[in-house]
């Protein structure tokens, strides 16, 4: 499994996205909120607290067809679930892998960007929260959206049109500020389903 | 790809379909009478309320089909049984477009009740979101060429759906509280007189022999395809 | 006569919901049939061409 993992972060980190492409790209997301909306303090408060949301989601839907569409297309999917005892194995090195790239640089560039909309430590703490357990819920959505669209044509809005319907309750629960123990509660259902879903999908492409 | 229906089975589809397109004319005759001539408007919203005979049969069944739609997937995964497949796709046609027709009635009785054409409400906003399941499972299913291969992907799609539909529900509800306009009250309806009690039964009954008349002809559309198929298979 | 066009004001949103409803049911019968009816002439000429 962990050879696995080293694979998959190397290639991610090697091919387009480095933690700093993703990180750029969060903070350039909430850069766009002034110039669109002024730099009224309070409005930007309540506005960063959704938009930071738009960039997650933005940033684990635009990058699913990496998850499995790449490995499936030259082939390396099958070896590498022969290799692998377990399907499930090779499905939480996705997980993980997935969100150390595209989940982990905002939580890197969250305190810098708290400061540039005036949200008090406080509050910083409760959106890292929300943040944290709401993302892991999300990587699991999109990846057995991915395991089930491998086989569909590769447009990222069907996949879109499939997966913001499920990352609705995410979205409501992660603008209320005291709702991170529902966001655990969604996030491990969505784990559960995933793992099933998942696997059920990748047998049925690769066999 | 085996069918499994008996010759009867089929002779019966084919046999109903003009008898359904007669009822359903005749049902929707009596039920445009009852609703549009023979039932009192309301007391309180006059005759707008009269959207309600359609937007309402429209809304139950518009729900009703994706229950068909996830039931016929789960049983699709217990038996394997190519027809609760055909089901499954046969209704998420029909359930869109009712979804769609409860979704725009709605909004057309929501003017003169509401003032505005839309409202954030729990309800709505759960059967804007139903419309997107929907359209989901449809495009999933044309996007994949494979068709043995999209009917088990779309089956998962559509099971997925349904669990998510009662949290999306709560969520939806909770998040309603939190931003529920104050000047908007919820078009309630403590009481339904009998007057208008008939007019609704029989456009419910007339929407449901049209969905029947509608869904025995994509049967039948189904079982000649895959009668067209195995001809060429043979050849 | 006049009554049932007028519907006490709510001409507008009543007919327009009732048109709505009408029109879609019927496009979604007339596309299906007419499906079903190519569906049907395929079969036919396939038929046909055996014979």
């Amino acid at each position: 499994m962990f050879a696995l993992l080293k694979r998959d972060l190397y290639l991610a980190l090697y091919s387009s996205s480095s933690f700093f492409y993703t990180s750029s790209f969060f903070v350039l997301i909430l850069i766009i909120l002034p110039f669109l909306f002024g730099t009224n303090d309070v409005q930007l408060q309540i506005l960063f607290k959704g938009i930071i949301w738009i960039g997650l989601s933005l940033s684990i839907l635009l990058t699913m067809e990496r998850i499995f569409n790449a490995d499936y297309e030259d082939g390396n999917l099958d070896i590498i679930l022969q290799q692998n005892p377990s399907i499930e194995i090779v499905i939480i090195s996705k997980y993980i892998t997935h969100w150390i790239v595209y989940c982990l640089p905002l939580f890197i560039v969250l305190p810098m960007l708290s400061f540039l909309f005036y949200v008090s430590l406080d509050n910083i703490f409760l959106i890292f929260l929300n943040l944290f357990f709401g993302s892991f819920g999300m990587v699991f959505i999109v990846t057995f959206v991915s395991a089930l669209t491998l086989g569909a044509k590769r447009t990222i809005f069907l996949k879109a049109i499939i997966v913001i319907p499920l990352f609705i309750p995410f979205l409501i629960f992660g603008t209320n500020l005291e709702s991170w123990p529902i966001l655990l509660a969604l996030s491990m259902m969505s784990f559960v389903l995933s793992m099933y879903v998942s696997a059920y999908g990748l047998r049925l492409y690769v066999e | 790809m085996n069918l499994r229906l008996t010759n009867k089975q089929i002779n019966i589809i084919e046999k109903a379909n003009p008898f359904l397109i007669v009822s359903t004319i005749v049902a929707f005759t009596f039920g445009l009478y009852f609703s549009l001539l023979q039932s009192p408007p309301d007391y309180i919203q006059g005759d707008s309320m009269r959207i309600m005979y359609i937007h309402v049969p429209s809304a139950w069944f518009a729900l009703m089909a994706y229950t068909i739609l996830a039931g016929s997937s789960v049983l699709w995964f217990i038996t394997r049984n190519p027809i609760f497949s055909i089901i499954a796709r046969s209704i998420a046609q029909i359930g869109m477009i009712f979804t769609l027709i409860s979704l725009v009635t709605g909004s057309i009785w929501g003017k003169p009740t509401w003032g505005v054409w839309w409202v954030w409400d729990a309800r709505l906003t759960s059967m804007l979101l139903l419309f997107f399941l929907y359209l989901a499972y449809i495009f999933l299913w044309q996007s994949i060429t494979n068709k043995d291969l999209a009917s088990k992907i779309s089956a998962a799609l559509a099971i997925v759906g349904f669990v998510n539909i009662p949290i999306i529900k709560f969520s939806v509800d909770w998040w309603n509280t939190l931003h529920q306009p104050a000047t908007i009250s919820k078009l309630s309806s403590p009481s339904i007189d009998i007057s208008m009690m008939v007019p609704l039964f029989i456009m419910t009954l007339a929407t449901f022999l049209f969905l029947v008349t509608v869904f025995f002809i994509r049967l039948r559309i189904e079982i000649l395809d895959n009668k067209i198929l195995r001809i060429r298979e043979v050849k | 006569m006049n009554e049932l066009i007028s519907m006490g004001g709510y001409a507008p949103f009543i007919w327009s919901a009732y048109g709505f409803f009408f029109i879609t049911i019927i496009i979604l019968f007339i596309t299906n049939f007419l499906r079903l009816k190519k569906r049907e002439e395929i079969l036919n000429k396939i038929n046909n061409n055996r014979d």
